[in-house]
């Protein structure tokens, strides 16, 4: 699942050892491929628009600073989508569980039409919201795997589970999404 | 593995755009309201990656990598300082251990003063006699707090242990 960066480009393996070694060019390379993808994972999940901008930048910075516990199992991005899963937790129980999603994110693209915009609008937000409810396992193994078509051998990895185990809670979650937004 | 579950898990790829359904896929998806709804919140969900708020990923790694450098000088700073500080902790124990010994030595030297203000009115040969006796060995000399009972006889020292008793 790791982004597939430009013939000739370094992996993300090369880009961590690079860091490693204290190259700061390669953390900015690493940042730079995966923004997108954790910022998208965490404004999935229920993260405030408001706040997307310095939970990415602290995903990011909780990950290099522990880059030592990553041993290369789970690809890059997946790891760093559970630790910005981990961050996303944390702050929804500094918040004492309550999710607090926008009402209508004007930068949301929907239809051309006004009516049209705020009924996608008001859609992607009831998906969030019930993304938001899932249990978190659920949530970031479906969330891996249908926005990073992620495999389930590679969910097991990240998330410390079994492909069995990951395969069943996105079947789980597609139910549960199917019934609640029914 | 049924046709609803291969539908299911085939879902995220055709979202993305990796795959796409044939016409019995189509057939199935028409006919069956679970793999329909299953597909609508997959599709949707998928979809979200293009509602994700969009952020500068230059600025972000700018503003990473600009925290991972002010980590990484304070880290450097804490060692200096903490290296700094053993540094002088061991000087200060090296001169705890070695400079009260060099004073002791010197304190072997000198007289060390004793104050016995019952001597202060003898004279000087006085002074050496009692000398004298602290140098003698025990039992030599005669002292008031044990006095000489060598000459006296069984019935004497018989008195002297009933008079003790009182």
């Amino acid at each position: 699942m790791n982004a597939q960066p430009d013939a000739g480009a370094p992996s993300d393996v090369e880009l961590i050892a690079a860091w490693r070694g204290g190259d700061e060019a390669a953390a900015a390379e690493l940042v730079r491929r995966h923004t997108s993808a954790v910022a998208r994972f965490l404004h999935s999940s229920g993260a405030d628009r408001d706040e997307l901008d310095d939970l990415v930048q602290e995903a990011f910075f909780r990950a290099f600073r522990r880059i030592d516990s990553w041993r290369g199992e789970a690809g890059f991005r997946a790891w760093l989508v559970t630790i910005a899963g981990n961050l996303l937790r944390d702050q929804w129980r500094r918040r004492k569980g309550r999710v607090l999603l926008p009402l209508a994110d004007r930068e949301l693209a929907g239809s051309s039409t006004p009516e049209g915009e705020l009924e996608a609008d008001e859609a992607a937000d009831r998906i969030r919201a019930e993304l938001a409810r899932l249990p978190r396992l659920q949530r970031e193994v479906f969330l891996l795997r249908v926005q990073e078509g992620a495999g389930y051998d590679e969910i097991a990895r990240a998330l410390g589970t079994t492909s069995g185990a990951a395969r069943v809670h996105y079947h789980h979650a597609v139910r549960r999404l199917r019934e609640r937004v029914r | 593995m049924t046709r609803c579950e291969e539908l299911t898990e085939r879902m995220p790829a055709v979202a993305r755009a990796e795959a796409h359904w044939d016409t019995t896929d189509l057939a199935h998806l028409a006919t069956c309201p679970d793999c329909a709804s299953g597909w609508r919140v997959v599709s949707s969900v998928a979809a979200l990656r293009w509602a994700t708020p969009y952020l500068d990923p230059d600025q972000m790694a700018h503003g990473v990598v600009q925290r991972l450098g002010d980590e990484r000088r304070r880290v450097r700073l804490s060692a200096r300082w903490l290296g700094g500080a053993a540094l002088l902790a061991t000087a200060a124990m090296l001169a705890l251990l070695l400079w009260p010994r060099a004073e002791r030595g010197g304190a072997e030297l000198s007289p060390v003063p004793v104050f016995l203000p019952e001597l202060d009115s003898l004279t000087t040969p006085q002074l050496e006699s009692v000398l004298g006796t602290l140098d003698a060995p025990l039992g030599s000399v005669r002292t008031l707090d044990a006095p000489d009972l060598s000459g006296l006889s069984d019935d004497q020292l018989s008195a002297v242990l009933r008079s003790m008793e009182g």
